[in-house]
């Protein structure tokens, strides 16, 4: 599919929905349904959608990849196109990826908010505030959308007298700090990742005798530098961490950056990496649903994939 | 504007090997002619082969429309072997980079020529073997490229260069039909007449194209002790060095830096140690039970010879645990930030790095020479070496649009093969001749009282490539 | 916010050729040639800047990048690939939007 036609695509649905793909707004609090979590406070859990967005925007780029391929795929993209500058709602019913998924990636923001409880119960939640960070946009260079959103944004957290902000991964991290501080005039978000701030307690997360081979995200280790947090949170479990060849600063993508633009690619480095970690042990830690998500779609079936927040929690 | 016989040539190929082989993109063209020696060329396509077929096709359109051919593995050479001069077309080996078969009990790996040495020894240390044969550059350089220098690397002293280590070769011929012949054996024995296959080894892609490598490996050794000891006073580290020698030792790698060296490439990396004086690294291969008591020697030795500085590991991890070769591998890096440190940013930059060698000997005589050539010019020169095979690389960081400072360096680069020359040494020990030796191959001929031997090269080159197709202008 | 094109030119131009960063580049070995991989990338880069011209494989080198960053690591220039990407993404859609009429395909060897 032509790169031209996704970026034209997920910038027009950002800018009209909020979200990347057009899904009703709800489905990002969801999680929170049941949980007890305030809605005011100091310090506020911003989950950016990531992980709640993940299922929908991969069931989201195959369906258009494989509408492209028709034989009448070029004007059927240029339909899309108008549609979604009409009434993008219009397409949210056929977007349906699998409840599964869904299920899985609310309960690991969940297990995350557990573990934010547990430390300060005060943390709150921003609830319908609680919107796309825009990540996708800055890093393709959509920076007139990106402009647009992220100020957007920042202005909703203004309304809500927002100071301070947890982020839960990776990409929300990164562009929070460095790509808000450029698009936003008085950015004064405080940012801090919730792996950085857990390793600044001393949280009592029980004991866990595993061993468990750790994949570090490109954006925590080389970007944000959270390498040695969550090492540090899980040996205080007594966790047997390995390390493949490939870690820390020196780790290898999972290939899910590509996966909207090149889904070959993206598969093909998967499968490399995936290699190299099950080298190590039958059972990998990821911290980012990109990573998660890509792994996932080339494991083979004895292998297992956990995002951290799984393992930090299982005794709690 | 294409000449007519390339464009008829691109033409061929285009049938015979397919259309998704060649890139004839203006930007990608560009991108294909530069090396890290600074050099540009200009050609009219990149042609990528994916099998030995290919380059048999390739090869015979040249031949027939008179094409120039540049074969290239990485394009990380330092003498501009691999840069086009004139027009032509780059065959680029990147897509030819099979392991085809690894036979332990055979001690072979036989590969194709575009594979990186580094990927080679991580799939053979799954085996516990290593292709010892390791540039500074091992992490991008392909087996075909270091087969064309003539590679050699820091286990120099123990292992030999790439003529120790290739049994034998295919290559295909620029003729007729890219004539594929299979030079040297399958075996480390081997009396086939005129040694043909180590006649390409070294030849810089002017004699023939590789297309597959017999290659010996070997075991990687069961232990490593490795010591850095750091010396205020160069003879001091040298007479250890010819101390331990003397013994009976030979080590598996043996590198120093000398003290303005190591001053430079000690910043900004993160170790628990002050790093001052001239370094030796040291490494030797033994068994687990005898490290203890080698290590024990190595620290009684640099002692006895007034070490400043002492560190040794028992075992690899422990070394790395240490950081003892992180000095030794800031090296290029630390060269390249002195430059912009001495000339500021936003400078167009070249390191330019010497490589001459003199018997073991004579290194503490060469060094001397070359720091005071250095300091005559005034040019910011950096040394370290491979000390265990006498291999020493002098470099130099300039500014390329300094014209002056260009010349002195033109000048400086003269001076240093002289004093390579004096010393009964040679003026290049393993980055070959390319473009910017040639003067310096004459020279040296010229010194040795050796002049017929150019005659003969030039009739050996037009025995195997008439028309002259092959990487032109380059070592002759 | 605007990007800076004269810094970003001196980054690029920091690039000494040696090709390690192709080493740790999960991209160079899946496409059809060096612009695939950093060393491409920068270089390419480089001489958009200095000529102003675009092509359908400099596109393609632009756009499949990982933005993963392995290679500012291993970089002796400490060249940040993945934030220059970046930029240059944004370049292109900025001031270029208009003249790129072919499609921009990653293709596979």
């Amino acid at each position: 599919m032509d790169v031209k036609d996704i970026m034209e695509l997920l910038g027009e649905i950002t800018i009209k929905t909020g979200l990347p793909v057009p899904i009703d707004k709800s489905k990002i609090f969801e999680w929170a349904n049941n949980f007890n979590i305030n809605r005011k406070g100091e310090i506020y859990l911003y989950t950016g959608a990531l992980y709640q967005l993940i299922p929908y925007i991969n069931y989201t780029v195959k369906y258009l990849d494989s509408i492209s391929k028709l034989p009448s795929g070029d004007s059927l993209i240029n339909l899309a196109k108008i549609i979604i500058k009409i009434s993008p709602y219009y397409l949210s019913s056929i977007i349906k990826p699998s409840i599964k998924e869904i299920n899985e990636n609310n309960a690991i923001v969940r297990n995350i908010a557990k573990l934010l409880i547990k430390i300060d119960k005060n943390i709150a939640y921003l609830y319908e505030d609680d919107i796309y960070s825009g990540v996708l946009l800055y890093d393709m260079g959509l920076d007139d959308y990106f402009s647009i959103h992220s100020q957007k944004v920042f202005k909703s957290f203004k309304n809500r007298n927002v100071k301070k902000i947890i982020t839960i991964d990776p990409h929300t991290t990164h562009v929070m700090r460095e790509g808000y501080q450029k698009f936003v005039d008085n950015y004064d978000i405080e940012v801090i990742n919730y792996l950085e701030l857990l390793s600044n307690t001393n949280i009592d997360l029980g004991k866990l005798n595993k061993t468990l081979t750790i994949h570090d995200p490109c954006v925590y280790s080389r970007y944000e530098n959270i390498v040695d947090q969550p090492r540090k949170l899980l040996k205080s479990m007594g966790i047997r961490i390995k390390e493949p060849k490939r870690s820390g600063k020196n780790t290898y993508c999972c290939g899910g950056p590509l996966e909207s633009l090149s889904p070959k690619f993206s598969e093909d480095i998967a499968k490399s990496r995936i290699d190299q970690l099950l080298s190590q042990s039958d059972t990998i830690i990821t911290m980012c649903p990109i990573c998660k998500a890509n792994l996932s779609r080339v494991k083979p079936d004895y292998a297992k994939l956990i995002d951290i927040s799984e393992i930090l929690t299982s005794n709690i | 504007m294409v000449q007519k016989n390339i464009e008829d040539f691109i033409n061929e190929i285009n049938g015979s090997i397919g259309k998704n082989k060649i890139i004839t993109d203006d930007l990608i063209l560009k991108l294909y002619s530069k090396e890290p020696s600074g050099l540009v060329g200009k050609i009219s396509a990149v042609i990528f082969p994916e099998n030995k077929d290919d380059i048999s096709k390739i090869l015979s359109s040249a031949y027939k429309y008179e094409v120039n051919i540049y074969p290239q593995g990485s394009s990380s050479s330092l003498s501009g072997n691999a840069v086009p001069l004139k027009d032509g077309v780059i065959v680029s080996f990147e897509r030819m980079n099979r392991i085809k078969e690894v036979n332990t009990t055979d001690n072979i790996a036989i590969v194709e020529p575009g594979i990186r040495i580094d990927e080679l020894n991580l799939f053979l240390e799954k085996s516990n073997y290593m292709f010892p044969i390791d540039p500074a550059s091992q992490s991008v350089a392909t087996i075909g490229g270091a087969i064309n220098n003539g590679a050699g690397g820091l286990k120099g002293a123990k292992y030999g260069t790439m003529k120790d280590w290739v049994n034998g070769m295919e290559i295909a011929l620029p003729d007729e039909n890219g004539t594929r012949l299979f030079l040297g054996c399958m075996t480390v024995k081997c009396r086939k007449g005129y040694d043909l296959a180590r006649l390409i080894i070294g030849s810089e892609g002017t004699l023939a194209l590789v297309t597959e490598a017999v290659l010996r490996i070997t075991p990687i050794p069961e232990s490593i002790v490795t010591s850095l000891a750091l010396f205020d006073n160069l003879d001091d580290l040298l007479d250890s060095f010819i101390e331990m020698k003397t013994s009976g030792i030979q080590p598996y790698i043996a590198e120093f830096m000398d003290n303005k060296t190591v001053e430079i490439a000690s910043k900004g990396i993160d170790i628990n140690f002050d790093a001052n004086g001239n370094m030796l690294l040291l490494s030797i291969d033994t068994t687990k039970e005898s490290s203890e008591r080698m290590k024990k020697y190595l620290e009684n030795l640099f002692k006895k010879h007034n070490a400043n500085k002492i560190i040794t590991s028992l075992n690899q991890q422990e070394a790395e645990e240490l950081g003892l070769f992180k000095i030794r591998r800031n090296l290029f890096a630390a060269q390249v930030s002195m430059g912009y440190s001495l000339y500021g940013n936003g400078k167009k930059l070249q390191v330019f790095i010497e490589d001459i060698v003199v018997p073991p000997s004579k290194i503490k005589l060469a060094i001397n020479k070359v720091r005071e050539v250095s300091e005559n010019y005034g040019l910011p020169v950096t040394i370290g070496g491979h000390i265990g095979d006498g291999n020493i690389h002098p470099s130099v960081v300039y500014d390329i649009t300094d014209e002056n400072m260009k010349n002195k360096v033109v000048s400086w680069y003269k001076d240093v093969m002289k004093i390579a020359l004096d010393l009964n040494g040679s003026i290049s020990a393993e980055h070959g001749i390319g473009l910017l030796k040639k003067d310096g191959l004459i020279m040296e001929m010229n010194h040795y009282n050796s002049l017929k031997e150019i005659n003969i090269m030039k009739s050996i080159k037009s025995l195997f490539d008439p028309k002259g197709i092959l990487n032109p202008g380059k070592v002759l | 916010m605007k990007v800076n094109i004269k810094s970003l030119y001196d980054e690029v131009n920091r690039c000494v050729y040696c090709g390690f960063c192709e080493a740790v580049c999960p991209t160079i070995n899946l496409g059809p040639h060096r612009g695939y991989g950093p060393r491409g990338r920068v270089n390419l880069i480089k001489d958009f800047i200095e000529n102003k011209k675009i092509t359908t494989e400099f596109l393609a080198s632009v756009f499949s990048c990982l933005l993963c960053d392995a290679c500012l690591i291993v970089c002796p220039a400490k060249i940040d690939t993945g934030r220059i990407v970046r930029d240059v993404r944004s370049i292109i859609r900025n001031e270029y939007k208009s003249s790129i009429n072919e499609k921009i395909t990653i293709r596979e060897r």
